[in-house]
């Protein structure tokens, strides 16, 4: 009979169990401690806190489409808690520079590179990062370079960030240095999800950059801008404007660079 | 020189904050080597508390306790002496032969002295078959057995039992008193508790009663009865 | 000398053959064993997530034997009054302080050794296996450092365990103020460092010299804790090394001397 009580209770709590309806974006979301009061909280322990809340931040980032304002602020909130609380952890300041600087989080994620440079000082990445978002992002190119100057130096750096350096002045190969950029980051990541995101981006860029080229030769061939993408077409310069994977328009600026009407997000 | 000797022993216990009990008050008196003495009273009269502060277990406020002519507090005072505590409290994870030879360790005993010791020690009282076993095993009387072993370990001169009669059958307590008596032949002084009047009687050479905590009686076993009647009807009535 | 060793093998074998011992040493080596398999579960350098569970577990186990158990045996102890036909015998308290804090040492160094050597086995398993972009170098000796420091610091703990049983007879008494103790201990350094930055800032002077006061009193445990050494492969700064080593024997030291003179008056009843 006893057996019988335990049976159904056992059965009972396991369909219970599959009907709650587990919701990824509130458990990812939930709210998260001040760094200050996790680090007391953890001791020594620390380490595997910041373990936690980087897979947290990983699976989230993986997991959302498209992020609101308040997302990709507990993005970086979290971020910077996993970065806290194992300052010589290598991969919340590379998610952070991967994924922050194109969710609109510049200053969140300067601060947590930043920090970075205190504590990994052989890491090329961390002050690549900074460069690439005074560069891309802020259009700070004498920043830029002293950041990517101070990778190349580092072990492992890639050879081509001396050059990089040299050719910040050059105006239209801010996309050229993007896509590079991501394509070494392609190299390093082995999560799914992440990588689909990256090639997305890449697409896009892609695209970017092979209407960059267009617009060139048309100024070449004709002396000054098109008017709008399409005369590109117009005057055979290219057979079709590309796709944009995150579902906008390309469209022409009025000085002369190409951007999206979905803002790449 | 005396195997015991206690002057003028002043001890009051503690209880909370405010309530103080005078457990022993003006206590004196000696044990000479080579006697089997006996200490009585009734429950609570200070026997235990007096035992305490001869195995330097606790400390008297005042007064002063000797074990061969050395204070109690100081170590060295108790290696010729055995000690029985009132109820055997033993580490049950170790085996009997363990638990001995670390008694033995404890005196200082080299090992070329100790197993041969040991294994007549175990043999005489009926333990040999058992020390391989845990102490978690034994039986109550086992274990009491073990105890007064680990008492005999170092071949004292001296050894101080707390009620070593309490709790016993009739068996038990004959053979406890045939080992006081065969003790005594051997040239050892015996000073042991109780609360019986006659386990004291019988085979004791002298006698100290204690009622609350001061020395009523001291002196030969013959005429302690009457003395102590009194003042048990003192006791009781208060 | 004699008469320590012999208190301390028999609080060795004592505890050795406690039942929640064997317990708790196959939990620890379960989640050793685990820990590269939890790693994979979760999103990050699996290394580097592998070596976080395995040195925390080893950290837990060492804390349940040097706190847990050394409370727990010396409180049955003097509440079964074991400790009756110990401290009768021609020892003197000091003697019987010393064995039990060598015996509980030997006890919780073995356990941490057991451990050790399982999560060893588990991080070269791992790291042999590990299907990742570029395998990074694992720094055994520094590993090998850690566990040393890890001793030391449990060690220290054990004379926290002993200081507090010197003068209470309850085992929870005694397990909860070490405790105490070694949460204060493990966070001294991060709360000098919340201090001395911008959220520190807004901390009353009041509360800031109180914790000056703290820093002085209470055991710095963070300069025992090599994890973050062994797992980043940070250089090793000797002089720091060698300054902790002493402080941490000489804190062990003191809290014993402490412990002893309590004990030496404290009346057994």
């Amino acid at each position: 009979m006893r057996c019988l009580i335990g049976l159904i209770c056992l059965f009972l709590s396991a369909w219970i169990n599959t009907k709650v309806e587990w919701n990824l974006k509130e458990w990812t979301t939930s709210p998260l401690p001040r760094p200050e009061s996790a680090l007391l909280l953890s001791a020594e322990f620390s380490p595997l806190s910041s373990d936690y809340f980087l897979m947290k931040a990983a699976i989230f980032y993986s997991g959302m489409a498209k992020f609101k304002k308040t997302e990709s602020l507990w993005l970086s909130k979290a971020l910077y808690l996993a970065s806290y609380l194992d300052p010589y952890y290598f991969e919340p300041y590379w998610m952070a520079g991967v994924s922050l600087p194109w969710e609109g989080r510049l200053q969140e994620a300067k601060k947590i590179l930043k920090r970075g440079l205190n504590y990994l000082n052989n890491r090329w990445e961390i002050p690549f990062y900074l460069g690439f978002i005074s560069f891309y992002f802020e259009h700070d190119n004498k920043v830029a370079a002293n950041y990517f100057l101070m990778a190349s130096k580092l072990p492992n750096a890639p050879t081509y960030l001396p050059l990089l350096a040299s050719r910040l002045a050059v105006k239209g190969r801010e996309t050229r240095i993007a896509i590079a950029f991501l394509q070494e980051q392609l190299k390093m990541t082995k999560e799914k999800k992440i990588k689909s995101r990256l090639k997305k981006r890449l697409k896009a860029l892609q695209a970017i950059a092979f209407l960059e080229r267009a617009v060139e030769r048309y100024k070449e061939i004709y002396g000054h801008l098109p008017l709008e993408l399409n005369s590109l077409i117009k005057q055979n310069i290219i057979s079709a404007i590309p796709e944009d994977p995150y579902g906008g328009s390309f469209y022409l600026t009025e000085d002369g660079r190409i951007w999206s009407t979905s803002n790449l997000r | 020189m005396s195997a015991i000797s206690l002057k003028e022993i002043y001890k009051t216990y503690k209880k909370g904050l405010r309530q103080r009990i005078l457990a022993v008050k003006n206590l004196s008196f000696a044990v000479e080597q080579g006697e089997i003495f006996g200490f009585v009273g009734p429950n609570g009269a200070g026997k235990s508390t007096t035992i305490k502060i001869l195995m330097g277990l606790i400390f008297a406020d005042r007064g002063e306790a000797r074990l061969f002519d050395l204070p109690c507090s100081h170590p060295k005072a108790r290696a010729k002496v055995g000690f029985v505590p009132e109820q055997p409290a033993l580490y049950d994870h170790l085996t009997g032969a363990e638990f001995l030879h670390f008694a033995g360790e404890l005196y200082g005993l080299s090992k070329k002295n100790f197993m041969e010791q040991a294994l007549k020690l175990l043999e005489k009282v009926g333990l040999k078959e058992a020390m391989n076993l845990k102490l978690r095993h034994y039986s109550k009387g086992m274990q009491q057995r073990l105890v007064i072993a680990q008492a005999l370990i170092t071949n004292p001169e001296l050894i101080i039992m707390d009620e070593p009669l309490s709790g016993l059958d009739p068996i038990g307590r004959m053979e406890i008193m045939d080992l006081i008596k065969s003790l005594k032949e051997e040239g050892k002084t015996i000073f042991f508790s109780s609360h019986i009047l006659h386990d004291v009687e019988t085979v004791c050479d002298r006698v100290a009663l204690i009622v609350r905590g001061e020395l009523k009686f001291l002196g030969k076993p013959d005429n302690i009865e009457e003395t102590f009647r009194e003042e048990i009807q003192k006791w009781a009535k208060s | 000398m004699g008469k320590i060793i012999s208190i301390a093998k028999v609080t060795f074998k004592e505890g050795i053959r406690e039942r929640v011992f064997l317990g708790v040493l196959i939990f620890v080596g379960l989640l050793l064993i685990g820990s590269g398999f939890l790693a994979d579960l979760s999103i990050g350098d699996i290394l580097k997530v592998t070596q976080d569970i395995g040195l925390s577990g080893l950290s837990l186990l060492g804390l349940f034997v040097a706190l847990f158990l050394s409370t727990h045996l010396i409180a049955k102890d003097l509440d079964k009054k074991t400790i009756y036909l110990v401290v009768s015998k021609p020892i003197a308290r000091w003697q019987y302080i010393l064995g039990k804090f060598l015996g509980l040492s030997f006890l919780t160094i073995f356990a941490i050794f057991v451990g050790f050597i399982v999560f060893l086995i588990t991080l070269f398993y791992f790291w042999k296996t590990a299907k990742i972009y570029h395998v990074p170098q694992i720094a055994w000796g520094k590993h090998l450092l850690a566990f040393v420091y890890l001793n030391l610091k449990m060690c220290l703990l054990i004379a926290v365990g002993i200081f507090f049983s010197s003068f209470t007879s309850s085992a929870l008494v005694a397990f909860s103020f070490s405790l105490l103790i070694y949460f204060i201990g493990a966070n001294l350094q991060n709360v000098k460092m919340i201090l001395e930055s911008k959220v520190g800032e807004n901390i009353t002077p009041i509360l800031k010299s109180l914790f000056k006061l703290a820093y002085w009193l209470f055991p710095n445990l963070s300069l025992l804790d090599l994890k973050a050494i062994a797992v980043h492969n940070l250089p090793l700064n000797i002089g720091n090394l060698g300054l902790s080593l002493l402080y941490g024997l000489a804190y062990t030291a003191l809290l014993l001397l402490f412990a002893s003179f309590i004990f030496d008056r404290r009346e057994l009843n």
